[in-house]
């Protein structure tokens, strides 16, 4: 067993405490390498453009979007979001969360299907009124329920 | 409708939430988890690394790889376990590893000479101090300075340090002792 050592534990939190200036000076680079980063994905159609051209956008970019979305929105965590394709068409959505406690889950599992379809509505062409996509189903599915905020 | 008090706002998000948001596809998510690792990890590297002009290199790629692979990962260990394990290997990678290198006695004395009462935290010396300290690192086996960072400056436990190095916790708490000694013993004359 290591005896503590005061000197040497102020050391470190002194080395704990220095600036990093060489961070500072990349985090940006960073942080659009990382956005630039190839990921394997799917294409999904969504719309088609003035001159006829299909439109597609990828399954990782609609799942960030529609998580920044509910993480925004409301009072919970995604912790799944699922698509079921046809080719490159989207036939359903399935999204898991973790609630809060004191949430009346009904009524969030509603708005979370609604504020789904006007998200898709944005970005698909296609929907009907009743806010079937092309797509079909939207299932929301309250995995976990917790205290106060999932993001802790 | 169930509105989100704090608009989903991140900063304050414990790093499981984190993980389970990136994981799931949250970009956002994962700029938070690079907003807050991003230092760490780069002094981590800094020390770690013989070439300065590396550090930025390897924790970039480090952050990419974490953002491919993070669908994949369940949380077995932490979020920060995780990410020190893939820059480990990333710095491994370069082969450009700070090795031991021992340096004269003299250049980790306080300049104005022993003087017990001076504090090397203090303003006055604390620029000295932290060279003799950086300089002391340097002298440190590759292993025994990854252990002695991770434990003490991270506040890492001896498990986590042992799944980042694949060694046993034991063999990890050996490292840790034997750089504690070291440490001492170079810097008795700033104690």
């Amino acid at each position: 067993m290591t005896e503590p050592d005061p000197f040497l534990h102020r050391a470190a939190s002194y080395l704990r405490s220095v600036p990093e200036p060489g961070w500072d000076a990349i985090s940006d680079k960073v942080r659009a390498a990382v956005h630039s980063a190839a990921r394997v994905g799917w294409p999904i159609q969504a719309s088609r453009d003035a001159t006829g051209g299909m439109v597609y956008i990828s399954d990782h970019a609609l799942r960030s979007l529609l998580a920044r979305e509910l993480r925004r929105k409301f009072v919970c965590q995604p912790t799944r979001i699922a698509f079921t394709l046809e080719g490159v068409v989207l036939r359903a959505v399935d999204i898991d969360v973790t609630g809060s406690y004191g949430t009346q889950l009904r009524e969030l599992g509603d708005d979370i299907r609604q504020m789904v379809i006007e998200a898709i509505r944005l970005i698909f062409d296609g929907l009907d009124d009743a806010g079937s996509t092309p797509a079909g189903p939207i299932d929301v599915t309250i995995t976990d329920v917790v205290d106060g905020d999932p993001l802790g | 409708m169930v509105r989100a008090p704090t608009g989903g706002d991140l900063r304050d998000a414990n790093d499981e939430a984190l993980r389970v948001s990136a994981a799931v596809g949250d970009r956002e998510a994962f700029d938070a988890i690079v907003t807050r690792y991003g230092p760490v990890l780069y002094r981590y590297a800094r020390r770690m690394l013989a070439y300065e002009a590396d550090v930025p290199d390897v924790v970039q790629d480090t952050f990419v790889a974490a953002w491919q692979q993070i669908g994949g990962f369940r949380g077995s260990s932490s979020l920060r376990t995780w990410l020190f394990a893939i820059c480990y290997r990333k710095i491994a990678d370069t082969h450009r590893l700070k090795r031991a290198r021992p340096v004269e006695d003299w250049v980790l004395e306080p300049l104005a000479g022993p003087d017990t009462s001076a504090d090397p935290f203090t303003a006055a010396s604390n620029a000295a101090f932290l060279d003799a300290l950086e300089l002391a690192l340097t002298e440190l086996p590759v292993r025994q300075r990854a252990v002695w960072m991770m434990r003490e400056i991270e506040a890492m436990t001896f498990p986590e340090i042992g799944e980042v190095l694949q060694l046993s916790a034991d063999a990890v708490r050996g490292h840790h002792v034997r750089a504690t000694k070291t440490l001492r013993v170079l810097l008795r004359r700033w104690q």
